[in-house]
């Protein structure tokens, strides 16, 4: 591991992998800061970019993003009290007071703090449990990935925000999806309705930057006109004194591990996890009363505990090439783009390119310390600029981006398509991830069922001839039956779950 | 429409969908080879199971939506999930959907007909519009610059064939 760890930041310290990184950290930050754009939708844009770069590269400036949007969250929070992204809404709750009582700067600094903290964190559990998870999930065969596949898609549909019955239907959409175009194994056209263009099936990227970047701003389109005020001038980043932090010891450490636990089920994202993290940390303080009137911790936990969702949710997708939120999702995609085969091979056939991942993060943890303690001004302009001048930007680079994957106009019309379905389908609590999460899995669950079974020569008892198997099909079958149960209860009830995967 | 009235069509839709999938997947046309028809499980197995799957879902979300019209709604579920953002539209919003998905359409459509410059440019210039900017002359000037910037990185740069 040692020797793969070192070969890893011998990569990433390229200078041009260090620039990626380094922008794609700063690029973070911005679209983090600013309410109505997320981090699937900065990378999504970014996907067309990255066509003509190495894989490793690509990577690395998706995961500066995906880091840099973590902290970038909290300035919205902390200087406006609306998030830049749902898991910065808990910071708003403590880091708004601060702020109103003219200790902006040190809110900011709490933030900046304990983020890197969670990072690092984060990072230093991914980096244990990678390499052993990567080495079970290689004595698996066919029927093990085919199992563990449809065990993740429960697991996001059960975890998700909103409904678990829409979750499911979303997850069941995104595999109907996937199944267009030309069969793996029989080489026959499905659902393609003589078309020819739909013989090559959806185009992965096209049907992203639909879902994350059309339907991201048709769904905004409402905040346009809304300006925010900045409640104060000048603010420049304090960081807080060394014996101040060191005594807060206590919720950086919960917020990371909750952080990284939460972040490694797929489905349930920061968001779910800060909430989680915020309540235990006030839960076990001496002055709970605190909490919500300007208490730092309140600021720290969440912030630790959302950028060590960054390790958390690299944990199932470097070794089971399941991803673990919408980021990790996209990230998956762009492997794909780039010849890159996800699953439970990728840490053996592409063991170069996992570590320089994982070196990656750590680098962009450092990056968003620094470029946030040194720069926060620019990202405070930012928050100040209509949204009315970025969106269309936004659009055009998602439109090219749609373009540019098999470089025809019929991929621009399958992203409008999904735009507006994502649109209409978010609007009514179904959550577009789980479509997105279905079509990646798809391919990788069919082909691997049907080859189990013809190994096996038709048998389906294969999948429960080992105790793994039998444990992943129980598992299967109660989350199931528990989605199920819940979605319609509480569906009759009008009740849906407030926390999980948003982005 | 009320909201619990959209739930209930929305989830009619998936219903349909999912009975069309089946249907279509179940009848339509296609040969699976020799050794797919031996281990029983052939191009049309994994599609069946999926739909028949959605569809079964989605009538339970259906008949759950039905049953929750008597009870009375606890949360306002607006545009993008989100709890507290407005329930319901004005008009206005919804041509504003419609424009930018009008000018997405065209934008595909001249696409490679004419110059990618112009495009862009002309492209940036009705959104700002569309999106509530009304002046002109710096959304004329923001256009070009703009259009510049994407022909520059996506057609020199990057040798797309935009053009």
């Amino acid at each position: 591991m040692i020797e793969g760890l070192i070969g890893g930041f011998g990569d990433v310290v390229q200078p041009w992998n260090l620039l990626l990184l380094f922008l794609g950290t700063g690029l973070g930050l911005m679209v983090g800061a600013l309410p109505g754009l997320s981090s699937p939708m900065a990378i999504v844009i970014l996907l067309p970019l990255t066509y003509t770069m190495e894989p490793l590269s690509a990577l690395l400036t998706m995961i500066g993003v995906y880091v840099g949007t973590k902290l970038g969250g909290s300035f919205a929070a902390i200087l406006l009290r609306t998030p830049g992204t749902p898991a910065g809404a808990c910071t708003a709750l403590d880091g708004h007071p601060m702020a109103e009582r003219g200790e902006a700067g040190l809110a900011l600094g709490y933030a900046t703090l304990a983020s890197t903290f969670g990072g690092i964190f984060g990072w230093v559990i991914a980096i244990t449990f990678i390499p052993v998870l990567a080495s079970i999930a290689l004595k698996s065969g066919n029927a093990d990935i085919a199992l563990v596949g449809i065990l993740g898609l429960l697991m996001v549909s059960s975890f998700v925000r909103g409904s678990m019955l829409k979750g499911l239907i979303g997850v069941l959409l995104g595999l109907l999806i996937s199944t267009i175009g030309l069969d793996p194994i029989d080489a026959t056209s499905r659902f393609t309705f003589n078309i020819v263009d739909l013989m090559s099936g959806i185009p992965f990227a096209a049907a992203l930057t639909g879902f994350f970047g059309i339907a991201v701003v048709l769904s905004d389109l409402k905040l346009i006109g809304q300006r925010s005020e900045k409640i104060a001038k000048n603010v420049n980043l304090a960081l807080p004194k060394i014996m101040d932090v060191l005594k807060r010891w206590r919720p950086a450490v919960i917020g990371g591990l909750f952080g990284t636990g939460i972040g490694a089920v797929p489905g349930v994202g920061a968001e779910g996890a800060t909430w989680i993290s915020y309540a235990t940390v006030k839960r076990q303080s001496k002055n709970p009363d605190n909490f919500g009137k300007g208490e730092p911790d309140g600021i720290i936990a969440p912030e630790s505990t959302n950028n060590a969702t960054t390790g958390g949710t690299m944990v199932p997708m470097l070794t089971l090439g399941i991803p673990g939120d919408g980021s990790t999702a996209i990230m998956l995609g762009a492997l794909v783009l780039h010849g890159v085969e996800p699953g439970v091979m990728l840490f053996q056939a592409n063991s170069d390119l996992v570590y320089g991942i994982l070196a990656g993060l750590l680098v962009a943890t450092v990056f968003m310390f620094l470029i946030a303690w040194r720069a926060i001004g620019i990202f405070i302009f930012v928050l100040q600029q209509e949204r009315s001048w970025l969106f269309p930007f936004v659009l055009l680079l998602a439109t090219i981006g749609a373009f540019a994957t098999v470089n025809s106009v019929y991929a621009i019309y399958i992203a409008i398509f999904f735009g507006v379905v994502g649109y209409l389908l978010e609007s009514r609590g179904f959550p577009v991830v789980t479509i997105v999460l279905g079509i990646i899995l798809g391919p990788i669950i069919e082909a691997n069922l049907r080859l189990a079974l013809v190994i096996s020569h038709n048998d389906w008892t294969t999948f429960i001839d080992t105790w793994p198997r039998q444990l992943i099909v129980t598992l299967i079958v109660l989350f199931l039956s528990w989605e199920l149960y819940s979605g319609i209860k509480n569906t009759r009830k009008g009740k849906h779950s407030k926390i999980g995967i948003s982005d | 429409m009320s909201e619990k009235m959209k739930d209930i069509t929305v989830g009619i839709v998936l219903v349909a969908v999912g009975l069309f999938a089946l249907f279509y997947i179940q009848f339509g046309p296609g040969e699976a080879i020799q050794s797919s028809r031996d281990a029983n499980i052939t191009f049309r197995s994994f599609p069946i199971a999926i739909s028949i799957l959605l569809v079964v879902i989605s009538c339970l979300y259906v008949v759950s939506s039905l049953m929750s019209l008597s009870s009375p709604r606890k949360d306002k579920m607006g545009l993008d999930g989100n709890e507290n953002a407005k329930v319901a539209p004005p008009s206005f919003l919804f041509l504003r959907i419609l424009a930018v998905v009008a000018m997405l359409i065209g934008f595909a459509l001249l696409i490679g007909k004419i110059p990618f410059f112009l495009l862009t440019g002309g492209f940036l210039f009705i959104a700002f519009f569309i999106f509530g900017e009304k002046r002109m002359g710096l959304n004329a000037v923001v256009a070009v610059l703009g259009g510049g910037l994407f022909h520059g990185l996506f057609v020199s740069i990057l040798n797309l064939p935009l053009y």
